[in-house]
């Protein structure tokens, strides 16, 4: 099951009610398999599964969730296995000490190596997590005296839990228990609204830090929670055969999870189970295969990054995508329906922009831009291509560092401030193309709250009474903001099957659905037949009617007109006017050129930076 | 002390190698080929195979970029072209395959991961330099890693053709609008980097051995140098490899042989956070 798509309420229905009984029936019969007649190597094959599938998983995590690539399992899974070597024979032999330990072990690990490595991302986070496993034996080698070195350490006493000893079977029992907890909250963590930010945060990193969720941030914490499941794996494996040794936690292992990986479905929460499965089962088993097991691994490597046209993490979504669109009740297009309710208050905050300039190299963009947008207000700017509309937008929601000026929203000085953070202070903005990730209409535009989200990870993941009100009281929001804009009948389409026209209405819906003190509209219009313009105007009317600030960057002057309170000119980077839509239009400079009425050549079109 | 600098030198040469194998094909088609370091530790293999049949050197090195060029060119067929306009880093799984295939390849045919490899030429004894000792086969990597490098960095800063290839990677839809033939130069850039990668092997062998697990490591630590170099710059190639083998082998010397790894992944690292485009690498603006 891929579990990418959509928040746990719009999750399958009967499935819904026995998740909990189903899960409890399948870990406890996996758990006493040796009781009931499972041969004893057969129960090792099941627990070395049950290990494999905690080392995928951790890289389903940041490579199939977070779309970065780490090779960094082995490692996690080494110090896990040496926290149990340290604990259990120097200090206390008891597989829950160990496991805490290792876990707190990974998660450190994660984040010292994540830190360097996310910053950069790509090849570079790929190649020093390779590299963190290259440094294992060395690591280990130097600390001979606690790790036995090179050639493994042995004597490594029987699991204990509680002063009991632990036979086979119980040990079995702790491991499946504790493999099935991680992946109920590994399920419970990707389906959630800090799951649908990853999802945003895959589609557009830009998107994403509009929206408030700072992209390094998020993509740091599931990389060091991705240690934790590999090193909880590692502190089992140290008991398993009360020896340890370097050799296991090398660049194959990597290639291995690698492989089980892609095999089950990076994006995919069982999957990593049923990947780590098939390896265990089939090459993993057979010494006929040794050989050419390099061969074999690389090979598939190489098809299933050419043949997986989706990206290699996409396959399974692709195909559930597929059974979904057959089915009947997948709506082919979605008209707007008429708003039934009214827009919810909206707690406009004053914009205001003082002395604004921005150069790019030598060319000055922007110069000396100073106005003010109040709650209650509709401010439109305009200005022919390349005058500074857009640049102006990206200073003001954090892309751009601009040279002199401030940016102010209420009394918070904003232009110093990173994207995400001025997003959090509550700047929303629709973008010229309409950038909608891969979840739910109702998940998209919830997306926006999580700046007003205040459930930690660990509650998301442990679904604590925190977590369900924010859940209840998001899904409220959103639905009122849906209904006020005519998208309820939608709100469980996928969003990227949305037409153009409904795409805008979805952003608008989204921005508001933050409640944002002021809301930033890119080109809105563009696009859009005269039937959508009308009733987007009808609902950035009824924004300004309940409070909103709104800055409107529009061509279409015939709007700017029936919409806008004021209006301000741009050209060449400087203000020519700020007044009313009438007065604008009469303006000899404005009309000379902006509106071109005079003879004069046109604007130039030199390329509007954005 | 000279001795030591010299080792750390064609140590840092092999490096500078690999990471000019990468910016061959980093120019033409944005791709870092992982598989460069198995390039290279084939190469070995095969020089041992060449000495035993009793090749003379200029067969041996021709015979190694034959089959180099060859080796790549079936990787950029099936690896790298179809999945060219994608950019979802998906050569980094692709390229790591290559590699895992060709260290398989070399465990199946040689049955050894691990030989001696022979230096051609005169013998082995070790050459006075400047007061330290150094063989010849680690002159020659110092050697060859100062003039490749130098001269390809030359060659794409200052040549009619180098220019055009670094424009691909740069913008490849606007060097294809300009009439650059960006199919063949990616071929050429392939194959060429796989010819480099094979037939350095009678100069690495000696130094290194014939290490199937080397593969790895030599990729690993090619790229490395460099990121920490910058990416696209031959010099900065050089002086990263050369920076980071001296390291290594000082590092082993003077503290514990198991801190050299250590050092240089702080050393990587650290360039990384304060000069995130290496020491000769171009600083690109963000691009929103």
């Amino acid at each position: 099951m891929a579990a990418s798509t959509g928040s746990p309420v719009a999750a399958h229905g009967l499935l819904r009610w026995f998740r909990v009984p189903l899960w409890v029936i399948l870990t406890a019969t996996l758990a006493l398999t040796p009781k009931l007649g499972l041969s004893p190597s057969a129960s090792r094959q099941l627990l070395l599964i049950a290990l494999l599938s905690l080392v995928v998983s951790g890289l389903n995590l940041s490579f199939g969730f977070t779309g970065e690539l780490s090779f960094a399992q082995p490692a996690m899974y080494a110090i896990g296995a040496y926290s149990t070597v340290i604990v259990s024979m120097h200090f206390v032999n008891d597989v829950l000490v160990c496991m805490v330990v290792a876990i707190a072990a990974g998660l450190l690990l994660g984040l010292l190596s994540g830190i360097p490595g996310l910053r950069l991302g790509g090849w570079v986070l790929a190649i020093s997590s390779l590299y963190l496993v290259l440094l294992v034996p060395d690591v280990v080698s130097a600390t001979k005296e606690y790790t036995g070195g090179f050639q493994g350490i042995g004597g490594i006493p029987l699991p204990r839990m509680f002063g009991h000893e632990l036979g086979t079977d119980a040990f079995l029992a702790v491991v499946i228990v504790a493999t099935a907890a991680w992946f109920a909250l590994f399920r419970n963590l990707v389906v959630s609204s800090f799951g649908d930010s990853l999802a945003v945060l895959r589609e557009s990193p830009i998107l994403a830090s509009s929206l408030g969720i700072s992209v390094y941030a998020t993509k740091l914490k599931v990389y060091a929670i991705s240690g934790a499941p590999a090193a909880m794996a590692g502190a089992f494996f140290g008991y398993l055969d009360g020896f340890v040794a370097p050799e296991t936690f090398g660049i194959s292992l990597a290639i291995v999870v690698l492989a089980a990986s892609i095999l089950g479905g990076s994006r995919s929460v069982y999957g990593a189970f049923a990947g780590a499965a098939l390896l265990q089962l089939g090459p993993m088993q057979s010494t006929a295969f040794g050989d050419y097991a390099f061969i074999a691994y690389g090979v598939f490597l190489i098809l299933a990054g050419v043949l997986l046209r989706r990206g290699l993490v996409g396959v399974w979504d692709g195909l559930l995508e597929k059974r979904r669109a057959r089915s009947p009740k997948a709506p082919v297009h979605i008209a707007l329906t008429a708003a039934d309710a009214e827009l919810p208050p909206v707690n406009g905050q004053r914009l205001s922009v003082a002395g604004v300039s921005k150069k790019f190299g030598g060319v000055a963009a922007l110069t000396d831009v100073t106005f003010d947008v109040n709650p209650g207000e509709i401010v439109a700017l305009i200005g022919p291509n390349g005058s500074g509309k857009t640049t102006l937008l990206n200073i003001i929601s954090g892309y751009y560092k601009l040279d002199e000026g401030a940016v102010h929203l209420g009394d918070t000085a904003i232009s110093r401030l990173s994207t995400h953070r001025v997003a959090r202070a509550g700047i929303a903005r629709t973008f010229q193309t309409p950038s909608v990730p891969a979840l739910s209409v109702r998940a998209a535009v919830g997306s926006s709250r999580s700046r007003l989200n205040r459930a930690s990870l660990i509650e998301t993941m442990l679904r604590l009474p925190r977590y369900r009100r924010a859940v209840a009281s998001d899904r409220n929001s959103v639905d009122a903001v849906l209904a006020a804009v005519g998208l309820s009948a939608a709100a469980d389409t996928p969003a990227q099957s949305l037409p153009l026209g409904t795409r805008r209405m979805l952003e608008l819906a989204r921005s508001l659905a933050g409640q944002p003190g002021v809301l930033l509209l890119d080109e809105v219009a563009s696009g859009l037949d005269d039937e959508e313009i009308e009733e987007l105007s009808r609902i950035v009317r009824a924004v300004r009617s309940q409070g909103g600030a709104v800055l409107l960057v529009e061509h279409n002057f015939p709007l700017v007109r029936s919409l806008a309170d004021r209006v301000v000119v741009l050209s060449r980077g400087e203000v020519v006017v700020v007044a009313a839509p009438d007065e604008v239009a009469q303006h000899p400079e404005v009309l000379e050129h902006y509106l071109g009425q005079p003879s004069v050549a046109p604007t130039s079109e030199a390329g509007t930076p954005s | 002390m000279i001795t030591t600098l010299l080792s750390g030198l064609a140590l840092g040469a092999v490096y500078t190698l690999v990471a000019v194998g990468y910016n061959l094909t980093w120019l033409t088609t944005r791709t870092v080929n992982f598989a460069q370091g198995g390039f290279m530790v084939a190469g070995t293999f095969l020089t041992v195979w060449c000495q035993h049949r009793g090749y003379p050197i200029a067969l041996t090195l021709l015979f190694l970029a034959a089959a180099g060029a060859t080796v790549a060119a079936v990787e950029f067929t099936f690896a790298i072209r179809p999945i060219l306009n994608r950019s979802d880093h998906t050569e980094l799984v692709t390229t790591v395959g290559v590699l895992t295939v060709i260290q398989g390849v070399i465990l199946l045919l040689s049955k050894e991961d691990v030989l001696r490899v022979r230096f051609f030429g005169s013998s082995r004894e070790l050459l006075d330099v400047l007061g330290g000792k150094v063989s010849p086969a680690e002159i020659w990597l110092i050697f060859l890693a100062v003039v490749i490098s130098l001269s390809t960095h030359w060659w794409t800063r200052h040549t009619r053709l180098g220019l055009a290839a670094s424009g691909l990677s740069d913008d490849r839809e606007a060097a294809m609008l300009l009439g650059v033939n960006t199919g063949r130069f990616s071929y050429v850039a392939f194959m060429a980097s796989g010819a480099l990668g094979f037939a350095l092997g009678p100069f690495v062998g000696p130094k290194t051995f014939a290490v199937v697990a080397l593969a790895a490591l030599l990729s690993i630590k090619g790229f490395v140098v460099l990121a920490v170099g910058g990416v696209g710059s031959n010099l900065g190639a050089l002086v990263g490899g050369l920076a980071v083998g001296c390291i290594e082998v000082f590092v082993a010397r003077n503290l514990e042989s198991t801190w050299q790894n250590g050092a240089v992944f702080l050393v990587f690292i650290s360039v990384m956070l304060l000069r995130p485009q290496g020491l000769f690498g171009e600083q690109r603006e963000r691009v929103v």
